[in-house]
């Protein structure tokens, strides 16, 4: 298949967040989701039960309120509340760490991928690639399980984004997350 | 590849890391950086939660159907306890062998340029130059030197078998000068003293 992408791009404080939020998306085990999610309806479920049929005293009712509001978190958890939390702490570090990022450079052929900018360079035969994992806003390269490089979608046309797909689909390494 | 770095370096050595010095490493960045950092404080706050419930169901005389939230809450901190203070280390040292196994790079050979301000990495796939202002934590341990920083919070781990005695004590000297705050050791106190 004959693919070359050549684009250069600036990481803007949007992309920065997304970035972020795509990387633990990528990362969060999704028995760990299931869990909680299951959990937090097992919480609503019995405090429900318990303040229709027990109710009880005060306390008590007090405690069936704290149960179904422990539900509520846990079901919202990786929906609402961490991807609050992820923006507002990768702002806020892109904030203080503005200088360190430069401008990136990103090649990609049949044969080798490359991520160049001020201080870093990689240069990898696309073999060598661990995944390539697609969100709604980011492409993010891993190079292993843990450490990638990424590419805002924006960047790349939706002609090259199809590219990139059918390219690593084939070789077994495109995740669409 | 990438610009190259100026003047002379104050050391250079060639490298290559082990699955455990790799895995020692990520298990220290975890501690410190990763999802284990402040496991101290919050396993303390489910030891005491779980021994407030504790005290409560003592209170009515362990009669769990009259108090299921405590006793819900009481497994769970339990849980959460032993996960942060003994699953999550265990688990980090896991990972990081995992990583180095997924990892194409890791186990290649790199070159170290340790120049006044900053330091090369590099070899035919990589090039990476890193300032010490941007380096967060200097770890030094029997085995290996662990330097963590970059906005993408990356590791290098530098293996000290690959280094002589006298090179290692003086990289050591090094990094302890030029990163005063974020230099940490938890090197033994015997092997301290043998390599002076």
């Amino acid at each position: 298949m004959n693919i070359r992408i050549e684009e250069t791009f600036l990481v803007t404080e949007e992309d920065f967040i997304n970035m972020q939020l795509s990387k633990t998306k990528y990362l969060t085990p999704k028995e760990n989701i299931l869990i909680l999610r299951i959990m937090g309806i097992i919480a609503i479920l019995c405090g429900t039960a318990a303040f229709i049929n027990v109710r009880g005293n005060i306390y008590q009712i007090i405690c069936w309120f704290l149960l179904i509001a422990i539900g509520l978190f846990c079901l919202s958890y990786y929906d609402v509340i961490n991807p609050v939390i992820i923006r507002k702490q990768a702002g806020k570090f892109y904030h203080f760490n503005q200088k360190a990022i430069n401008s990136k450079t990103i090649r990609l052929d049949h044969q080798e991928f490359s991520m160049t900018d001020e201080e870093h360079t990689i240069k990898l035969p696309v073999q060598y690639i661990y995944q390539i994992a697609e969100t709604s806003s980011t492409v993010l390269i891993f190079f292993d399980k843990e450490e990638f490089g990424f590419v805002p979608k924006r960047v790349l046309s939706e002609e090259q984004l199809k590219l990139v797909r059918e390219f690593f689909e084939e070789i077994n390494k495109y995740k669409n997350v | 590849m990438a610009a190259a770095a100026a003047g002379n370096p104050v050391m250079s050595f060639k490298n290559k890391l082990k699955i455990r010095e790799y895995s020692e490493g990520y298990r220290l960045f975890d501690l410190r950086r990763g999802s284990s950092s402040g496991r101290e404080w919050k396993s303390s706050v489910f030891f005491f939660l779980g021994l407030a419930m504790l005290f409560i169901l003592m209170m009515q005389r362990f009669n769990i159907v009259k108090l299921p939230v405590c006793a819900i809450v009481l497994l769970i901190s339990a849980y959460m306890c032993t996960h942060y203070v003994y699953m999550l280390p265990k688990k980090a040292k896991l990972k990081g062998e995992h990583i180095f196994k997924s990892s194409k790079l890791l186990s290649k050979e790199y070159e170290f340029e340790i120049y006044k301000e900053y330091f090369v990495m590099k070899n035919e796939y990589e090039y990476l130059k890193r300032y010490y202002t941007d380096i967060t934590d200097c770890l030094e341990t029997d085995n290996i030197f662990l330097l963590i920083g970059g906005i993408e919070k990356r590791i290098t781990v530098i293996s000290k078998r690959c280094l002589s005695e006298k090179k290692s004590e003086r990289l050591s000297q090094y990094f302890q000068k030029e990163m005063i705050r974020q230099y940490r050791t938890t090197r033994s106190k015997n092997k301290g003293r043998n390599a002076k």
